[in-house]
């Protein structure tokens, strides 16, 4: 089943939805890739910092109790800790990254000899104590010269209370600022990788949602024109949401389709048991009149057979109406209202003749591509019968077909009688409604409740108009191209500026 | 013309509702008919293919959901080529749309007696493939069906195309009347059933009476209430 072409709205507004649930969808994503990447960022360089404290902590210990043993001891090793001595004697280079110092309570290094780049506290650059650290700062930060750069460096202070000596032990963060560098940009490419296939996933399932979506309402929009029938169902697939939907949407069908059947089956069978009966009471009637010589006796039941059909003549319609709202068609084919207008004009010429009213043809085609030729006439003829009834003698009825601004196939028909008050127009087309239109001719009441329906089936608004003066009807296809549209097209009275994007 | 009414018309009558049944069957002897009635498909299908008849009136709902146009396409299978008439209930311009397709005539329910009887001597006559006399002659009036044109004592008429079909229709069934519905259909093509609720009939017959009776003493069309119209003269009374 194909589904009917869609409003350049309607799939504007697909295109505005899918966009924000694909970036609705990023952004969360996102959210929660950026906050598990900087969790992970944030684990590794405390690891790493927490690795350098327990070495700064532990040499702490280390050093303290080497000065209960006295300074020189604690001197021996600091050095031995800054450049351990080698088997051959000779101080190896300090290992690299580890700061030590330790001045006197006079603020001077005590130690002349040694690696300066070690142990004094002034005189090189990178080796001066840190401005007014102490040990109650705990854990600080500052730069310190490690070889030939300045870098930070994460250190703590012991006082050493026997000697009086104050002791520095401090790290440099650069394998901190390595692994920082190590793992921050694989991370943030990570992250910005996440986003975009975010946004990917995100518009890849949008798009499959409302494709899928699409897929309902295509279903739903062929229902009931494409071939007249409520029988397709939807595919039911999997168990989701989906699947859940299509079955409702089943059932909902299953249950209008009894409906529809009950009704329709109702209307034969009131048709059937009331035409039979009917039909008798008829025939016998026309026997009785026959054999009748009594002329008062025949006088009456000629009455009583022009009574039943009248009676029948709207009851007949009323089915027919029924019928054709229920979307009971038959033949379909290409239309031309023109036709029907010309068949309409053809009967009713004499008529218009009789009332002394001219009739004025403009017939361009105006073609539908499916509709009822004989549902179609019967319109015409309905709508040009009602023209002439209001007709004043010696005015005009126009009669014209062709296409709307739009390029849909249009009918109208224009008298110039008393017309219909504006707030009269929606309740002329209700069935047995008859509107203030000057002296009452006859009628069944039910010629425009059959146009509105005719139309309808066809998808042709009706609107009912000023023809200052007099009344203007007239019915536009959407467009040339649209299908016949079903009973949920709404007649528009007057049309409202908000049409057919449904 | 003579030789087809020396023997009455045999017409066979299918139709499910027993009343309704004996009444057509009651109006038909009436009319002079020789009928013979069947109330279920079967057998009438059965009476169909047996015996001859010159037409056949079908009612479109029988019986066990059996639809009349079954029994139609299966007579048409055996080769019976009996003109029918399908009556129905359902009057929907669809359901007479595809009647007509198929069978000869259609007829909704309710229908007129004299409408009835008229389509079922229409049928026969077609079938027969008896054309119209060419002169049609009534008191002082002459059709002349092949030129068209009509005169009355001598004068001719100067009649419309409708007015002539109105005309030429009243004259094919004269004496008995034709009804509202065969007039639409007839003269103005109207077959979608549904009736415009228009005054198109009286109209065109009041257009006729112009033409036809008003310049002459003895007025030819009649109305017949709860009938239709027809060509007659009228009777002397007493």
């Amino acid at each position: 089943m194909r589904s009917p072409p869609r409003s350049a709205r309607a799939s504007g507004g697909d295109a505005a939805l899918l966009g924000r649930v694909a970036v609705a969808y990023a952004v969360a994503f996102a959210l929660s890739i950026s906050a598990l990447a900087g969790l992970a960022y944030w684990l590794a360089e405390r690891h790493a910092r927490g690795q350098l404290q327990a070495e700064v902590e532990a040499d702490l210990r280390g050093l303290s109790g080497a000065e209960a043993l006295g300074l020189n001891e604690l001197i021996d090793a600091v050095l031995e800790g800054a450049a351990p001595r080698g088997a051959g004697g000779g101080r190896a280079p300090p290992p690299p990254g580890r700061l030590w110092l330790l001045v006197g309570p006079d603020g001077a290094c005590p130690l002349a000899r040694g690696p300066r780049a070690v142990l004094c506290p002034t005189g090189s650059p990178g080796l001066a104590w840190p401005a007014e650290a102490s040990a109650a700062q705990g854990w600080i930060r500052f730069d310190a010269s490690f070889g030939e750069a300045w870098r930070p460096a994460l250190g703590r202070i012991a006082e050493l209370p026997r000697t009086g000596h104050r002791l520095l032990v401090a790290r440099d963060l650069a394998p901190v600022a390595a692994l920082r560098a190590a793992i921050g940009p694989p991370l943030a490419a990570a992250v910005a990788i996440a986003l975009l296939s975010a946004l990917a996933a995100g518009l890849l399932t949008a798009r499959h949602l409302m494709a899928r979506i699409e897929r309902v309402n295509a279903f739903c929009r062929s229902l009931g024109h494409t071939d007249q029938t409520l029988a397709p169902r939807l595919p039911v697939q999997g168990g989701d949401a989906f699947a859940e939907l299509a079955r409702n949407l089943n059932e909902m069908l299953d249950r209008i389709e009894v409906l529809m059947r009950v009704a329709t089956e109702f209307s034969h069978h009131a048709a059937h048991d009331l035409r039979t009966p009917l039909t008798r009471l008829r025939l016998r009637l026309e026997a009785a009149l026959r054999v009748q010589r009594d002329a008062p006796a025949a006088e009456a039941v000629a009455d009583a057979i022009e009574e039943a059909d009248r009676l029948l003549d709207t009851f007949a319609r009323l089915l027919e109406i029924a019928r054709i709202e229920a979307g009971e068609g038959g033949d379909e084919k290409e239309v031309d209202l023109a036709a029907a207008a010309r068949d309409a004009a053809a009967l009713l010429a004499d008529t218009a003749e009789e009332r002394g009213v001219r009739l004025r043809l403009a017939l361009a085609p105006a073609r539908l591509a499916r509709g009822s030729p004989a549902q179609l006439r019967v319109l015409a003829a309905n709508l040009l019968d009602n023209a002439l009834k209001f007709a004043p003698r010696g005015s005009t009825v126009t009669i014209l077909t062709g296409t709307g601004p739009e390029g849909g196939a249009r009918l109208e028909v224009a008298d110039h009688g008393p017309g219909i008050p504006p707030e009269d127009r929606e309740r002329a087309l209700r069935p047995f409604v008859r509107v203030g239109r000057g002296p009452q001719p006859s009628g069944s009441g039910l010629g425009l409740a059959l146009v509105r329906a005719v139309a309808l089936r066809h998808g042709l608004s009706l609107e009912l108009a000023d023809n200052a003066p007099g009344l203007r009807v007239r019915l536009d296809a959407p467009c040339a191209a649209s299908p016949p549209r079903s009973i949920e097209a709404e007649a528009q009275m007057p049309r409202s500026p908000r049409r057919a994007a449904a | 013309m003579l030789a087809r009414e020396a023997r009455s018309l045999r017409v066979l009558v299918i139709e499910d509702d027993a009343r309704l049944r004996d009444e057509v069957v009651r109006t038909l002897v009436a009319e002079g008919f020789d009928v013979a009635a069947e109330g279920d498909a079967a057998s009438g299908l059965h009476r169909a293919a047996g015996t001859p008849f010159d037409a056949i009136v079908l009612d479109r709902m029988l019986p066990d959901g059996a639809d009349g146009l079954d029994v139609l396409r299966r007579l048409r299978a055996l080769q019976v080529a009996t003109p029918i008439l399908v009556l129905s209930a359902l009057a929907a311009i669809a359901d007479r749309v595809q009647a007509l397709e198929e069978a000869d005539d259609y007829l909704p329910k309710p229908f007129a007696a004299d409408e009835l009887v008229a389509r079922l001597r229409a049928l026969h006559r077609r079938a027969g493939r008896a054309p119209h006399p060419h002169v049609f002659t009534l008191a002082d009036l002459e059709i002349w069906h092949l030129q068209k044109a009509a005169v009355r004592c001598g004068r001719p008429l100067d009649l419309t195309d409708t007015e002539f079909r109105l005309l030429a229709l009243l004259a094919e069934h004269a004496p008995a009347p034709v009804t509202r519905g065969m007039i639409l259909e007839q003269v103005f093509g109207w077959r979608s059933g549904l009736d415009p609720g228009t005054v198109v009939v009286e109209v065109a017959v009041s257009r006729l009476r112009q033409k036809l009776d008003k310049p002459f003493d003895q007025p030819l069309v009649q109305t017949l209430r709860g009938r239709g119209y027809a060509l007659a003269a009228p009777q002397r009374q007493g």
